[in-house]
């Protein structure tokens, strides 16, 4: 864990500037040390050290970011590929030249070095050394001279008095040192003109040996405080066989000017012959210390190579990141700016895009909400109509339907959705007009269009109004993508509403109307008529004689008669066209029922009857003479439809019902009888519509009147086992809600 | 020819300069044969014995002219029981060898002192320092009784005071290996 900070640290740009400076300025300091300065030359050794060290941790540095860029690009972390590629151009870019420079320079360098030295002026040097010498012989033949007659003023001198000879000596010879010396080189006596010298300055034994060998030396002598003199040694001549050997040492001054000269060209000869022998190692620490200075230039240009690819690559690694993030549908996006040049502008471009992006997002997500909003509405729209809407794909298939629609059509559309027309029609065939209707106008070119359809479904004849148009025609805001209409899924939309009930209401309409004028046209003739008939019966019938008296008996008893059943059936008409106001009282429909049931029990023709009634059915909200007339005409019908009839027995039901949270109670009437026709049950209440010879087929139209002027419905059916049954339905539902549906006519 | 001689002297070069080559014990090389000590008056005084037999690549080079700095580093070491012994006190005696041309003489330098002498030939300079006499090590006062004491004398090239680009030479150049191992002698009286 803590390796990845030292490792950014150490990645950095301040170690390595560092490292770098320290290592120019030891390389400065390395070439100020090998042109032999003195206040470097001391620290060399350590210069190299440093020097070495730091290179090696250099290299190291370096070598740790490399391997962390080839890892990286191993990995394929974004960038270190560009940065790999740059890395190779910045070190080929920087490192060619270097070495080209660096190769050239070890010649210049060797050429160099080399021209310092010259034959000729070894050569000078030589001679001047020698002509150095050739000057000082002289000299030195004078000082032996003076030394040779020291030796003779010596000799003899007993060694008492030795010393104060050879100072005497030294002053006239004007000698820097006198000594006298035994043959061994023991110092007997010694005077010097510099009274801080302590010591005497004896002779080497190569040097005594030839003094003893020859009897005189005479040579140079370098010392280190006086400089150059002249050493010169004589034997001091035997006077005596016995006497012991001695030698007479004086060291004598060379002029100071000669001095100076010799000096010069002393040290200029040891210079030279130092450089010549060290040419070989001066080209060697040059070419060391430029070698160094080559290597650290290639390491800094790869560490130059490494940071600026790093530094350039960092933008794109963010951006490729970024544009990663993006795609993976992150829009809040942002990278940091870092500079101000074009990379910068880019990372500036890219943050406004993914801003822009976030606000189109935003925006698309608030629209897509408005929509989802807006078809909520229209769905919740659409379930609230009493028309049925569907929508019907390109391919035929059913998209939406309301639940109005599943009402009218007697069906759970919902389940039907995304299936065939086709294959709705095949489940449920009373559904095929309806289907046909559609397929015929999707498949048209009219806009909009209309018709009118009827079918015959579980609950009998049904017309339905169909009105549909293309979603495409009703323009884009409605139809195209985001449109509310959009959401119901389909290109095809049909209105359909049950008119059955408005045709059938227009239907007693008319035939109220032609009952009223039936009766007031038929019923104003028919008095006078009668009573004619009457009063011709009243004047003639007493006149008249057998036979002509019978007969007129017969015609006025007959028109009377006649005009008594057009009475009755004007009568008829006109309670069905002119329904007297409804009075609603709470009545038991079981006693209405149990009473009029007892009225039939022995009927004409003997036909069973039997009540079952549900005792659960409450108090309702009746007319009671007009529900016992339904009754008495629901009965009354069965009992015809029985007669002749063996077997024929007429059952009336009542029952409680509670659908969807209504309670409603339901009046069953039924028979074993002949049945309806289906042409027959398709109008079977409607006035003039009847299965018998007798009667004014305005039964079941009166009951449907009533019932209908109740709140309730009636319907009617054939049974299964045979025989029809017609069931009334009345809302158990408070009176007030029942008066509503009183009939506006009358 | 440059070239070929640059390339293989650059090589050399860095392979020098990284690697450094363990010294090796040649013929040539200094050797200190005995040391022994006394008390005189209050100061231990040394007496040693060493011989100085300078590689030719040395001669040579002294005589064309480079300074041979010698040194004698004598080192006082307290003994102890359980731990390496610890440094008390370390004496640098400083000598240089000249070759002075115009004499043809080979002088020799006592740094510490600033005197000199000049010798006819390199061998009697060397002689010169090859058995010192008396040389005055450590005030006894410094060594406090009771502890065992030991001295050391390693004689060396000082190559710290050659110039710097003979230097190089010395680090990787086995003839100029001629520092003697470090001579233990018992310090006490």
């Amino acid at each position: 864990m803590a390796a990845q900070p030292l490792i950014r640290w150490v990645s950095g740009v301040g170690p390595l500037a560092v490292l770098t400076l320290v290592l120019l300025a030891a390389l400065k300091l390395m070439s100020a040390a090998t042109e032999n300065s003195a206040t470097f030359g001391r620290l060399y050794t350590l210069l190299i050290l440093v020097s070495l060290v730091g290179l090696a941790l250099l290299a190291t540095l370096i070598t740790v970011n490399l391997v962390r860029l080839l890892r990286q690009r191993h990995a394929g972390v974004a960038g270190s590929r560009l940065a790999t590629r740059m890395v190779l151009m910045f070190v080929l870019v920087a490192g060619t030249p270097v070495l080209v420079v660096f190769y050239f320079s070890l010649q210049l360098l060797e050429r160099g070095i080399d021209s310092w030295f010259d034959v000729q002026v070894d050569r000078a040097l030589t001679d001047a050394l020698e002509l150095s010498r050739s000057a000082l012989e002289t000299r030195m033949r004078e000082v032996h001279r003076l030394t040779q007659q020291a030796a003779g003023d010596l000799a003899g001198v007993p060694k008492e008095l030795a010393t104060t000879r050879l100072d005497e000596v030294r002053e006239r010879a004007d000698a820097l040192e006198m000594s006298v010396l035994s043959a061994q080189g023991r110092v007997l006596t010694s005077i010097s003109a510099d009274t801080a010298t302590l010591l005497p300055h004896r002779p080497d034994d190569a040097v005594l040996l030839q003094a003893r060998q020859s009897g005189t030396y005479v040579g140079l002598d370098p010392l280190p405080r006086a400089g150059l003199v002249i050493r010169s040694i004589v034997r001091v001549p035997d006077l005596t066989p016995s006497y012991e050997t001695r030698f007479v040492q004086g060291l004598y001054p060379v002029a100071e000017r000669m001095s100076a000269l010799a000096d010069t060209v002393q040290s200029a000869f040891a210079k030279y012959r130092e450089l010549t022998y060290l040419r070989g190692s001066l080209k060697t620490s040059f070419i060391l210390t430029l070698s160094l200075a080559v290597v650290l230039s290639l390491l800094g240009a790869v560490w130059a190579a490494i940071f600026s690819s790093r530094s350039l690559a960092a933008p794109i690694r963010d951006l490729a990141e970024g544009t990663r993030a993006v795609a993976g549908g992150d829009l809040e996006t942002q990278l940091p700016q870092s500079s101000r040049d074009e990379m910068g502008f880019l990372v500036q471009s890219f943050n406004e895009m993914t801003r822009q992006l976030a606000r189109a997002r935003d925006e698309a997500h608030r629209s897509q909400e408005a929509v989802e909003a807006q078809r909520a509405y229209l769905q919740a729209l659409l379930a609230q109509l009493s028309s049925g809407v569907v929508t019907v794909d390109r391919e035929r298939r059913l998209g939406t339907a309301n639940t109005a629609a599943g009402q009218i059509l007697d069906l759970d559309l919902q389940a039907e959705t995304g299936r065939p027309l086709r294959a709705i029609a095949q489940t449920h065939p009373h559904l095929q007009p309806v289907i046909d209707a559609f397929e015929r106008h999707l498949d048209g070119e009219a806009s909009e269009w209309r018709e009118e359809v009827a079918l015959f479904g579980p609950a009998g004849r049904q017309v339905l109004m169909c009105r549909g148009t293309p979603l495409a025609g009703i323009g884009a805001p409605l139809a195209g993508p985001g449109a509310p209409l959009a959401g119901l899924g389909g290109d095809h939309v049909v209105v359909f509403d049950d008119i059955t009930a408005v045709i059938q209401a227009q239907r007693d309409a008319a035939w109220g109307e032609v009952a009223r004028r039936l009766a007031h046209e038929i019923k104003n003739p028919l008095t006078p008529i009668q009573l004619s008939a009457e009063r011709l019966r009243h004047k003639y019938l007493e006149r008249m004689k057998d036979k002509d008296r019978e007969v007129l008996d017969r015609l006025t008893h007959t028109i009377i008669q006649q005009v008594d059943s057009m009475k009755e059936m004007v009568n008829a008409f006109s309670s069905y066209a002119r329904s007297p106001q409804i009075r609603l009282e709470p009545a038991s429909l079981n006693d209405l029922a149990r009473e009029v049931v007892e009225l039939y029990r022995y009927n004409r023709g003997g036909t069973p009857i039997e009540a079952t009634l549900d005792a659960r059915v409450p108090t309702l909200e009746l007319d009671t003479g007009r529900v016992r007339q339904v009754l008495h005409n629901l009965i009354k019908n069965a009992l015809e439809a029985c007669e002749g009839r063996e077997g024929c027995a007429v059952a009336v039901r009542t029952r409680l019902l509670e659908e969807k949270g209504k309670q409603q109670v339901e009046i069953a009437v039924e028979d074993n009888g002949p049945g309806f026709t289906p042409d027959v049950l398709e109008r079977v209440f409607d006035p003039y519509v009847t299965t018998k010879s007798r009667g004014t087929g305005l039964g079941l139209a009166i009951v449907k009147k009533i019932v209908e002027e109740h709140g309730g419905m009636v319907r009617a059916e054939v049974r299964a086992e045979g025989g029809a049954r017609v069931l009334a339905r009345l809302p158990a539902a408070s009176g007030a809600a029942r008066r509503e549906a009183e009939p506006k006519e009358g | 020819m440059h070239t070929g001689s640059l390339t293989a002297r650059l090589g050399w070069v860095l392979l020098a300069a990284f690697l450094f080559a363990p010294a090796h014990a040649g013929e040539a090389g200094f050797r200190v044969r005995d040391v022994q000590s006394r008390l005189v008056e209050g100061v231990y005084r040394v007496d040693a014995t060493v011989d100085l037999d300078l590689s030719r690549s040395a001669r040579r080079a002294l005589e064309s002219g480079i300074a041979l700095p010698l040194l004698y580093r004598f080192r006082i070491l307290r003994n102890r029981d359980y731990l390496w012994d610890a440094e008390v006190a370390e004496l640098n005696q400083r000598y240089r060898i000249e070759y002075h041309a115009l004499s043809e003489r080979y002088v020799l330098v006592n740094v510490n002192a600033g005197t000199g002498q000049a010798y006819s030939s390199l061998s009697e300079a060397l002689h010169a320092i090859e058995n010192l006499k008396s040389f005055p090590l450590i005030d006894a006062e410094l060594l406090r009784p009771g502890p065992r004491y030991a001295g050391t004398l390693q004689v060396l090239v000082d190559s710290e005071a050659l110039p710097v680009p003979l230097r190089l030479q010395t680090w990787v150049n086995e003839s100029w290996r001629l520092d003697s191992e470090p001579f233990q002698w018992p310090l006490n009286p």
